[in-house]
This record gives C-alpha cells, structure tokens and sequence, in this order.
C-alpha cells in the first residue's frame, strides 16, 4: 500500500523524463558530505583509509555532473525547464513569511559543478599517491570531502544565505587544508593569515547581502519574490553620491576580492602555499579561489543593473591592476608553488577584467579552462615537489630526462596558461578576455597584453629553470612520480587542451549556453553594452596576443635559457626594482606597519579600558557591593527561606513515611484496602449521579 | 460476520506463532542443555531474533493503519449493508468491530513489540545461558506481548477481557520465574491473588454493562447503549467503575497499587521491566479506548465519575512520588515511580476525554444510524487533540526511559547482586557508561529539558493547560499538580544520580558490560536523548496517529 | 419469551437432578458395604486431608488432571462448532474459515500436548 502510494507520487513527478538529473542534483554535493562523515568517523578503518569513501563519493558525484551535463545541453533539459530549474522549501520562520533555501540549475551552475568534480575527483585520486604514508591521511580526505560538499552547495545555491554558509565552510576547509600539516609555525600563521584576510572580505559580502535583503524583502535569487527581479528597488541615490545597487555591488565584490585574492587583499594566497600541493591546486588555484569570480558572475544583475556602471568599473581596475600586479611579483620567485600563486592571482585579475567589461562568458570560460591548466600546473609541481624534495627552483634543473611525464604535463598547461592561440584552451579563453577588452575599455586591453607578455616570461623562466638545463644540486636524485600521480596529470593535461574548443569565436557553444543564464531582461542590458562588437574571430586581437606570447618567449629563452641577455647587468640600474618587486613591494610590511599596528594599539587601548574601568572600576565595584547586599540576603534565606524549604521538604518526607506503611506486604490488606476504596468510589459516583442527575441532557438530546 | 484487514494485527498473529516455535524447539532443545539444538539455536538468542522481525512488522503495520484508516468499506453482514472503517476487524451484526487496528493501537503495538525486544535483551544478559526453562520464559513473554497488542487494538468487552487476562496469566508466571527465589515466588503468588480479585471485579463489571445496555459487549454498542433510558440506573456507573478496577490494577493507578512495589521488587528485573511498560502500555491503550469510546461522558465535568479519574490521577502522582522518597531498594523506588508516571500519564487520559465533543461526532451515534458507526477524529476535531499526542509521545519516552533504567539496574544487579541503593555508590568509577546512562534515564523520568521525559511531560501538561482555557480549570490544576510532582521526584531521582557521582567507591572492582547490555543501554539512550531532537517530526508523527484514533 | 425459554432451563435441572439422584441410589443399592480407613477419609485429591498446611504438595496429579481438563473442555467446543458448521454450509468462505479456525484451535493445543509430553507430564512416576 505504502509502496503504491509511492511509485504513484513518483510516476507524477516523473513526467518530464529529462529532468530526472535535474531534480536530484542535490545529491550532488550531499554524497561529498556523507563521504566526509563517514571518513571522519570510520576513515582510520575504512577502505584505503578513508581515501576510498571520499574518492568514491566524489566521482559519483562527477559521474551525476557528467549525466547532468549531458540532460541539460544535450538532451534538451535546458529549453525544458526554460533554462533555470529552481526548487525552494522553507526554512527558517522569520517574522510573518520565511526563509527558503534550495537549490538551482542554470547552465552557469553545470559548468561549475562539471569544473569542480573534475578537478576535485582528480585532485583526491592524486592526493592517494602525494599524501601516501601521513599520519593524518584519513582527515585529509575527509576535509577535502568536506570541501567539495561545500563548494557544490555554493553553485547549485539558489540563494544567498546559502551561498553565503557554503561561503564560509569552503573557507573553513581551505584553513583546515592550508594548516593541515599543523607542526610548522609557518603553515599554522599561514592558514591563520587566510582565514582572517578573507574574512575582512566576507564582511563586505555580508553587508552586501543584508543590503539586497532589506530592500529586496528576500534572500532568493529567482523567482518573482526573488532578489533578481526586484532590483529596481535598489535604484535609489545612497551614500557617495552612487545607486544602491552599485553600493551592494561594490560590497558584493569586496567578498570576491577576499575570496580570489585580488589586490589589496591578496596578501593570503601566496602563504597558503604552506597547504599540502594537491590542496593548493584544487582550493588554491582551481576552484575556491574562483567563488569570487563565480561570486560577481552569478549576482551579475546586479551589476548590470547599476546604470552609472561603478561597480563595474571597479571590478574592471581592480581586475587588471591585480593581472598586472601579480604578474610582476611572479618574475622574481623563486619557490616553484609561490610563483604559481601569483600566477593565479594574475589569472583571476583577468577574470575579474573581464567581467569589469562585461566580458561574462570569456570570464566563466577562463574560470574554466584556468582550473584545469591551472590545476595540472599545481599538480606538476607537486610531483616535481615529490621527485626532488625541494621548492626552491634554484636547486632544480634538468628535469626533463628524469620526469617526462611531469614536464610534457606542465610544458602543456603552461602554453595554455601564455595563451597561445588556436592550441590551447587557455588561448581561447585569454583571447576571448582580450577581445571584449578590445571593444570596451582599451586600458584593460593593454594591460591584458602586457600581463600576457609577463606571464609567458615568468612561466618559461619557471620551465627553463626547473626542466632544462644542469642539475644545479647534485645531492637531489630525482625521479618520476607513481603512475596513481601521472593519470591525472595526463588527464588535466588533456583537458587544457581540449576544453578550449567549445568556446571557439567561430562556433561559440558555450557562449550559446552560458548567456540565457542572465535572464532576458539583464541578456538585453548585456547585449545593449556591448552593442557594435564584432561576433567572431577578431584579427588584430589574436596577432597582438600572438605577438606577445612571441615576445616572452623570445625573451625567457633569451635569458634564462640561452643566457645570450645577461640581466645581471642591469643591477646597479634597476636593482632597487628587482628588490621591491622580489619583497612583493613590500605590501605585507605595509599592513603590519599600519593597519596591525594600528589594530594592535586599538587591542591595546581596549584592554586597558576593559581592564580598569571596567573590570576594576565598574564590576568591582558592583560585585562588592552586591557581596554586601547577598550577605545580608544570605543570612535572610538561611533562616527564613531555608527554614521553609526544609519545612517542606521535611514535610513531604514525613508524608512519604507516613503512607509508606500503607503497603504492609500482606496481600490480604491490599485487597481489604481496595475493596475499600472501590466501595468509596462507587459510593461517590452513586452519589454524584443521583444528586446531579448528570447524564439528562443526553437523555433529552436522544428523545 | 466481516473478518477484515487481518494484515492490520498480523503482528500478533505472528508473535503467537514465533512464541510457539520457540516454546517447542526449546523444549526439544532442553534435553540436552548446551549440547546440540540448544548449542546451534540457543532459545535466547532465537527469541530476539524471530522478535525483531515483529518489531519491523509492527512498524509496517502502523504506516498501513494510518494510510487504511482514511477508507471505508461497505459490508453485507447478514442482511445489512454496514459501512465501517477500514481498520475494523471481525466486525459483527450491526457494524461492531471487536478489533480496530487504528493508528493508535497500532502504535500502542509497535510500543509493546519493541519494548519486548528491549526487554528480550535484557533477559540475554541477566539470565545465565543455562538458565532453565528457557523456551517457557521467552515464549510467555512472546504470548504476553501479543495479547498487549491485542488489548490495544480491542475495541470489544470480551476481547478485552480476553487479551487482557491471557496477557496478566503470563505475567503472573513470569513475576515468579526464579522459583529459588523466595522473593520472586512471593511476588507471584501476590500478583495472582491481586489480580485474580481485580479481574473478578472487573469482569462483573462488565457483565453489569453488558446488562444495562441491551446486551452488548462491543464498546460502540455499549456508548449507545448507555444512552438510551434503559441505563437510566446507577448499575451502569457501578458496572463502570468496576470494570475500571480491572484497568487500574493494570496500570497500578492508585487504589490499585498495591501489588505494584511487591511485584516489581521481587520479580526478576527484566519482568519488571516488563511489567512497567509492556502490560501498562496495554492497560493504557485499553482503558483509553474504554473511557473515550464506551463510556461516553458529555461534557465530562458534570459527571462525578470524572472526578473520581481526576482524584486518582492526582492521588497516584502524590503517592507514587512521596512514598518513592524513603526507599533503600533501586526496584522498589522505580514501582513507585511508575506508579507516579501512570498518573502523569492519566492527566493525558483525563484531558482526552474532553477531546471529542463535538455534536457533530454525537448525532450517528444518538440516533442509533446503522450506517455511520464512525468517523475519522480528522475529519471533526473541534480542538487539536493536544492532550493525545501527550499521551503517545510520553509513552514512546517513557519506554526508551523506564527500560532503559530496569535495563541498567538488571545489569548492576547481575554484576554486584544487590539491588540496594545504597549500592551504586561511586558507580561512576565502576562503569562510567552505565552511570552515566542511568543518569540520562532518571533525569528523563524527572522531565528534566533534553530529554525524552521532557518532551513527554511539556506536551502533556501544556495539552492539559490548553484544555484548561476552555473552562476545565480542573486540569490547570492537574498540570500544575503534575510539575510540582516533578519537583518533587526529582529528589529521589537525583539522590541516586549523587550517590553515583560524588560519592566514593568502597574500592570495588570495575564493571564490566555485556554486548547485549550495552546495546540495550545504547538503543534506550539513542530514543531518550533523540526524541527531542525529532521532537518536531514525532510529534507530526503523533498527531497523525492520533488524528486517525477511532472510537 | 419467558415460558419457553426457562422450560428448557427447568427440563435441565429436573434431569440433571434425576441423573445424580438415580446414580447415587443405583449405587447405594448395588455397592457391597465394607468400611476402612482409607476409604472413610474425606476425598482430596489423593492427598491426606489432616495436618499442617504447610507442606509440599504432589502437583503430578493437578497436572494430569489439568491436562484432561484442557482436553475435555476442547472435545465441548467441538460439538457445538460442529452444529454451528452445518448453518455455515450456506457460504462457503465461512465454511471454509470455520475449518480452518477449528484446525488451528485443535493445533495449538495439539502442541500443548507435544508440550506436555516433551515435559514428561503424562509419565506417572
């Protein structure tokens, strides 16, 4: 009967037979969360110790993105369900109404779950060989279970409480991961640095949020009580002289400058190289740092919808001063994972540009070809970081021979990352940032170029110096990785290829699918911007990207490769250059000298306050009079109160003798006592309904 | 006669047939203690296990009740065409059933088969594995069980007489199980002798209603019965309150205690156990389905006879709490607290009363329509039956928490042969675990907040204060009376949880637990703790269950 | 109502008396008379009526009898069952559930017997 019941309920919501992927996407990110569960709890006992539970979790949940990938752009779930699938439930009463949560699928939600299972599945299948033989090897995999629960939650969120919770637990995860190997000093200050340096962002998000809640009425994205669709109400004049809707906007990105390091507060990722390379590459490089780009993209209503366009632009400048920036510090690295951090920080700038342009497809599209080339780059160095036992790429050299694998690999995604055209995906994705810079703002077009100039040099003095060349230490052997670290190198080598060709200008799919994510009103703002823009390939940006990939090239091998420049003659000249910019311009002593420091004096201040006013002057005070009041109160409830309460207590001990006697242990007593008390109950009832006559009214209803 | 939806108490069908299984193959196996059949199947072991299948069938059979209770049937019996609920089993001329397997006593069921389950494991640990008579003790309890079951979905005087005496003639046995115990003798033979007076009563009772009103046993025929002129005598409310002495002496509500600390002190605590939850659950199921289905009262208050319930309910409170103060043996102290908690579980019962007054629900009955015999509490209610969900949560609590206590103080009995109070001194540092649990299981008896007793008391007080608004200020005072009794129990309770904690162990070995007592201890702790964290859904649950009560 | 209901009441006493009174004459008239102890004794089951309460009684026989008891009580459900089965034959389901009530009825205690037996009960030793 039950079982009936059920298959009926199912039969009904079933009828549309391609949205079965769709409606269950929610297992998605709930199987990474058992896995962490059980990992946490039984992982020492489990299979591979735990690495199994997480791993298997992680590719169900790739295979479920795969099978939804494929309903919703190929089998036509998309145009079913009108391009968003939404479900809300309740979940929080709050005053008269409630707050939902639920969970959504937009083409924008798909490519990110397909970027993150991927990465993640790879990344944890790597990870059996990296952090093969830890003593804490179950917890890894249980956080890094945890973390992709949370990062699948925050893009299938169809709302910003949630988004924001998920926010924070993949934050909570990258503090795990950066300090999971807690004995170092340096790890524990770094996963420290980045927990606090983000959260300095997060409070702009929150406020953010608060602000489209209290003009909106709501936390939802969709929907017509949605935040979406009431954004108008923000149209109004507030501080600085700017719309609401740019304040939320600006507030909005503050959370995406903290998340995916962007300038000023990119101080964390370079030290959250401390984590585990794998953590690096997966949190690090291809997919937590990008929530902020996912961040800006998905509340990108907003944005559009600021006419004056500040939000925007801020983006937009933050963005290319960040790709530029980062860029520069990553010439004079010498830790293999540090520069590789930069360089991410400088692929996120571009991001970030991009969308400033209002380049949102060319923006998820890098999103996505970033974290795969991105990841296999990370990847590289591990293995490198395993093969040598070092970071430092000054003792490296001549590892090609030693690690084919390794270094096709990573001379692969380096390409991709230089943005070679027409190869690589990075190329396409560069290109595509390149070309909308192009049309709307040329001052982000230079400085894409000439980022992408200084990323070619940086990334093949990192190849030079690592694979080509002489052992530089002979007391390093190095030797290839186990073929359980090559699969996914070869794997994401593949994909920083291949991933490009869905974006291509010539028959741009992803464009196609991505678009109708904003909405039709805010497709027409989009579209309306970037009125007159050629569709396809345009020449002029290919060749200058082409050329500057050339030039880098050229002069990497130049200098680092064939020293035919000796740049060591520009030292007494440019020495102070090379100095500020190996110090990362000193940006970290900045912020101790001034805004610490200043935190610490205010600390400082406070403490004292706290201590004698209102500890030694106020509490004290209170707390010796209160002991002069109590003590008289105290002797009031010893002899009145007290008194009392034993009177009554006595009492009902007393009475607990007393009747503890009725029960002689005698069974003919307690039948004599019954009947007792069953002749005085009848009597009473005998009584009462004689006397009363009770039950009449019944008797008269019955007549 | 209509046979119906025998599926609906299939459980006990069931139960009835593992429980001659058992009772056959144990005797087979017993020529041979520890050799053969009893090595390969040991009766403990298989006892348990042809159980649980019933506890899972017991649940299946609640969601099926919920689900069958909302149809109806139409039945030819004899020659007239009679709609009755779809629940209604072995339905007789007129539209009487004799069993209504409602979502409540389908409840009431599950509550019985899993605290038989519970108890079962107990006995696992408390008995030796060669123990003799094994198969009688597992298959009595077997029997007893099922006639629980069927108390609780009787809805017809001879069925409930029946069930109810095959289910206290297996008590009787089990009370005095270890024949070399002078004790346990004792208690039996009190326990018979009590009860065979009380049943004697009770059954006259019944036979005085099945005389005033016409010649009826079914409960449904007995609530019309009782309103025609025919009644019109005082017989019908002394056959009422003689048929209640056989409730109450189930249930040990005061006057009908007496047996109750005899009995649980001297049975074998695994009985005990029994006895506290299983036979009450029956006893309450019944006398619920009595006071709201046969014996109509409207409205209650002008009638003396519910006065008489509201004077019991607090005397037992009173009693049960002040008598358990003084008391040096831990089985002692808990028959007087389950004497407490049934009256806490009768404010539940007394404010139930009121639940149904809406006319609507009077006019089938008083006008004598064959037809419509009954209707679905949903379909009516006039208030949310608060008082009810009460009722079926605390009795869920109060299995979890009652077992729970017997399960750890059967275990500290076996383990240092002493059952005195005085005994658990510096527990905590014997067995960490089991003091522990005790505490969460005596705090819970307490009604102290996170736990199962809470939930248990909050909704039935508040049910009874929500009643109290419309002019009963009677159950005010009974809720009020309720927590000052909570207070009070709370001292004794505590008194234990100190000896355990902060007195000091006279240098005793540590304890050490069976599997099976942990398990029980754990499954008890799972349910006494997690039902305030699903406090929302089983109270869903509840007043689902409660919705589909049938009178 | 009254008259021909109790006539059968009144037919039963008056034969029940008349089968006692006639078996105890026929008795008195055809036992030979020869008076002892033992037979003198007030009949209790086998045991000796006098002396103190307290003593251990043999509960064999209570069982054995007990046992017939169950028996002959089963052998007085099956007579009227039976009649009752005949005015079930109009239907046949009832029939059929008639049958199979009664093989269970006659089952359960069929294994009560097993039980019994298995227990050694129906050894006089």
């Amino acid at each position: 009967m039950v079982a009936r019941e059920l298959f009926v309920r199912c039969r009904i919501r079933n009828q549309i037979s391609y949205s079965v992927m769709t409606e269950y996407a929610w297992l998605i990110p709930l199987l990474p969360a058992l896995a962490f569960g059980l990992t946490l709890l039984f992982g020492r006992r489990g299979p591979g110790k735990g690495a199994y539970i997480a791993i298997g979790a992680i590719c169900a949940s790739l295979v479920m993105a795969c099978a939804l990938a494929v309903e919703w752009f190929i089998a036509g779930g998309s145009q079913a369900n009108r391009g968003l699938y939404t479900v809300s439930v309740p979940w929080m009463p709050v005053g008269t109404g409630a707050i939902h949560t639920g969970f959504s699928i937009d083409a924008l939600s798909v490519v990110m779950l397909l970027v993150v299972t991927v990465v993640a599945s790879l990344v944890q299948i790597y990870s059996i060989g990296y952090m093969h033989g830890d003593p804490r090897y179950p917890r890894y995999f249980a956080y890094h279970s945890l973390f992709a629960s949370a990062m699948l939650a925050l893009v299938i969120a169809n709302n910003m409480l949630l988004m924001f919770i998920s926010w924070e637990l993949v934050g909570l995860t990258s503090y795990l991961l950066i300090g999971f190997w807690f004995e170092r000093p340096s790890a524990m200050r770094a996963a420290k640095k980045a927990f606090l340096v983000t959260r300095v962002g997060d409070v702009g998000f929150l406020a953010g949020m608060i602000l489209l809640y209290i003009k909106t009425g709501s936390f939802d994205l969709f929907g017509k009580e949605g935040v979406f669709e009431n954004l108008t109400r923000l149209d109004v004049i507030g501080p600085f002289g700017l719309p609401l809707v740019a304040i939320a906007g600006l507030l909005l990105f503050c959370g995406a400058v903290g998340k995916s390091a962007q300038f000023p507060l990119h101080v964390w990722l370079p030290d959250a190289m401390e984590g585990p390379t794998p953590v690096s590459a997966l949190i690090h490089a291809a997919t937590m740092v990008a929530a902020g780009v996912y961040l800006v993209a998905r509340m990108y209503p907003v944005y559009l919808a600021d006419a004056s366009g500040t939000a925007l632009q801020a983006v937009a400048y933050v963005g290319a001063f960040t790709a530029l920036f980062a860029a520069t510090i990553g010439l004079a690295q010498n830790d293999i994972k540090r520069i590789l951090a930069y360089s991410t920080i400088s692929q996120l700038g571009y991001m970030m540009a991009s969308l400033g342009v209002f380049g949102y497809v060319a923006a998820v599209f890098h999103l996505m070809t970033h974290a795969f080339f991105k990841a296999n780059l990370f990847l590289g160095a591990g293995s490198v970081i395993h093969g040598t036992g070092t970071q430092d790429i000054r003792e490296m050299g001549g590892l090609r021979r030693h690690m084919p694998w390794t270094y096709w690999t990573f001379l692969i995604s380096t390409l991709s990352l230089c943005g070679v055209p027409f190869v690589t995906a990075g190329g396409w994705s560069k290109e595509e940032i390149l070309a909308v810079a192009w049309h709307t703002n040329r001052v982000v077009f230079a400085a894409g170029v000439f980022g992408a100039l200084l990323t070619t040099c940086y990334m093949f003095r990192l190849v030079y110096r690592v694979f080509h060349g002489q052992p530089r230490n002979t007391q390093i052997h190095a030797h290839e990785s186990p073929r359980v670290m090559l699969v996914p190198l070869v794997v994401l080598g593949f994909l920083a290829i291949s991933a490009g060709y869905v974006g291509t200008p010539w028959a741009n799919v992803f464009e196609h699918n991505l678009l109708p994510v904003l909405g039709e009103t805010y497709l027409w703002v989009l579209e309306h911007r970037l009125e007159g823009m050629g569709h396809g390939f345009n020449a002029v940006v290919f060749a200058m990207a082409l050329g500057a990939v050339a030039v880098g090239i050229a002069l990497a091998s130049l200098i680092w490769l064939k020293p035919v420049l000796n740049i060591q003659k520009l030292q007494p000249y440019f020495g102070w250059l090379a100095r500020l910019v190996a110090n990362k311009y000193y940006i970290d002593e900045i912020y101790q000298a001034t805004v610490i420091r200043a935190l610490m004096a205010a600390c400082w201040i406070a403490f004292k306050f706290d201590y004698w006013v209102i500890d030694y002057a106020i509490v004290n005070g209170v707390g010796y009079l209160t002991r002069l009041a109590s003590q008289l109160y105290g002797w009031f409830d010893r002899t009145v109160v007290d008194g009392l309460v034993n009177l009554i207590g006595w009492t009902t001990k007393a009475l607990g003798n007393a009747l503890r006697y009725l029960q002689t242990g005698v069974a003919q007593h307690y039948v004599f006592l019954t009947v007792v008390a069953l002749v005085i109950i009848s009597l009473a009832v005998l009584v009462g309904h004689y006397r009363e006559e009770a039950w009449i009214p019944i008797a008269g209803f019955y007549r | 006669m209509f046979i119906g939806n025998i599926k609906l108490i299939a459980p006990a069908l069931y139960l009835c047939a593992a429980a001659l299984v058992v009772l056959i193959l144990g005797v087979i196996a017993a020529r041979k203690p520890g050799k053969g059949l009893d090595y390969q199947l040991p009766t403990q072991y298989l006892a348990p296990a042809l159980m649980f299948p019933g506890v899972v069938y017991a649940l299946w059979a609640v969601l099926e009740s919920l689900i069958e209770v909302c149809y109806t049937v139409d039945v030819l019996i004899g020659y007239e065409l009679v709609r009755v609920p779809a629940v209604a089993l072995f339905v007789t001329r007129g539209g009487h059933a004799q069993l209504t397997a409602d979502p409540f006593g389908a409840l009431f069921t599950l509550v019985a088969f899993a605290g038989t389950f519970i108890v079962m494991l107990v006995s696992l640990d408390y008995f030796d594995a060669a123990q003799p008579h094994k198969a009688e003790y597992y298959s009595l309890v077997m029997f007893a069980t099922a006639a629980a079951s069927l108390a609780a979905c009787a809805s017809d005087l001879i069925a409930i007489y029946l069930s109810i005496e095959l289910l206290s003639l297996a008590s009787y046995v089990l009370a005095c199980f270890v024949k070399t115990d002078r004790r346990s003798g004792e208690a039996g033979l009190k326990y018979f002798l009590y009860g065979a007076a009380c049943s004697a009563v009770g059954l006259y009772g019944m036979s005085i209603l099945f005389g005033v009103t016409g010649g009826h046993t079914s409960l449904s025929a007995i609530a019309r019965g009782l309103t025609t002129p025919a009644a019109y005598s005082g017989a019908a409310w002394v056959g009422i309150v003689f048929t209640l002495v056989g409730f109450g002496f189930k249930l040990a509500l005061v006057p009908f205690q007496f047996w109750a600390p005899d009995v649980y002190q001297g049975a074998p605590t695994p009985i005990t156990a029994f006895l506290s939850v299983v036979s009450k659950a029956a006893g309450l199921a019944v006398l619920v389905r009595f006071l709201t289905a046969a014996v109509f009262l409207f409205p209650p208050q002008n009638f003396s006879w519910y006065w008489i319930l509201v004077v019991l309910t607090a005397g037992s409170m009173f009693f049960g709490n002040l008598v358990a103060i003084p008391q040096r043996n831990i089985k002692r102290m808990l028959a007087y607290s389950s004497i407490a908690q049934i009256g806490y579980l009768m404010i539940g019962v007394v404010s139930a009363v009121h639940a149904f007054p809406s006319l609507e629900r009077l006019v089938p009955r008083l006008w004598n329509l064959p037809n419509v015999i009954v209707r679905t509490r949903a379909a009516s209610w006039y208030y949310e039956p608060w008082d009810m969900v009460g009722l079926v949560v605390y009795i869920v609590a109060y299995m979890f928490m009652n077992l729970g206590a017997f399960a750890v103080v059967a275990g500290i009995g076996t383990r240092t042969r002493s059952d005195a109070i005085d005994d658990y001194a510096g527990l905590m540092q014997r067995s960490p675990f089991l003091a522990a649990a005790l505490t969460v299981f005596l705090i819970s008896l307490a009604g102290v907040p996170p736990t199962a007793g809470f939930v248990g008391k909050f909704l039935i007080f508040g049910g009874a204060i929500q009643h109290a608004g419309q002019n009963h200020p009677e159950l005010a005072v009974l809720a009020v009376l309720g927590i000052i009794n909570s207070i009070i129990s709370a001292y004794y309770y505590l008194n234990v949880v100190r000896l355990m904690f902060f007195a000091p162990a006279e240098d005793r070995p540590s304890l050490r637990a069976s599997l099976a007592l942990n398990a029980v201890v754990a499954i008890c702790l799972v349910g006494t703790l997690g039902l305030i964290a699903a406090a929302g859904p089983v109270v869903d649950f509840a007043s689902l269950v409660v919705s589909g009560f049938l009178d | 109502m009254l008259a021909k209901d109790f006539l059968a009441v009144g037919v039963f006493i008056i034969v029940g008396i008349v089968f006692v009174a006639v078996t105890l004459i026929a008795s008195y008239l055809f036992r030979p008379y020869n008076p002892s102890g033992e037979k003198l004794r007030t009949y209790e089951c086998g045991e000796i009526p006098l002396g103190p309460a307290w003593l251990q009684f043999r509960v064999g026989y209570y069982v054995y009898a007990l046992i017939f008891l169950i028996f002959d009580v089963e052998a007085a459900f099956i007579f009227p069952w039976a009649a009752a089965l005949l005015g079930f034959s109009r239907t046949k389901t009832l029939a059929v559930l008639g049958i199979i009530d009664m093989v269970i009825f006659v089952g359960v205690l069929a294994l009560g017997l097993v039980y019994a037996w298995k227990k050694g009960v129906l050894e006089w030793k």
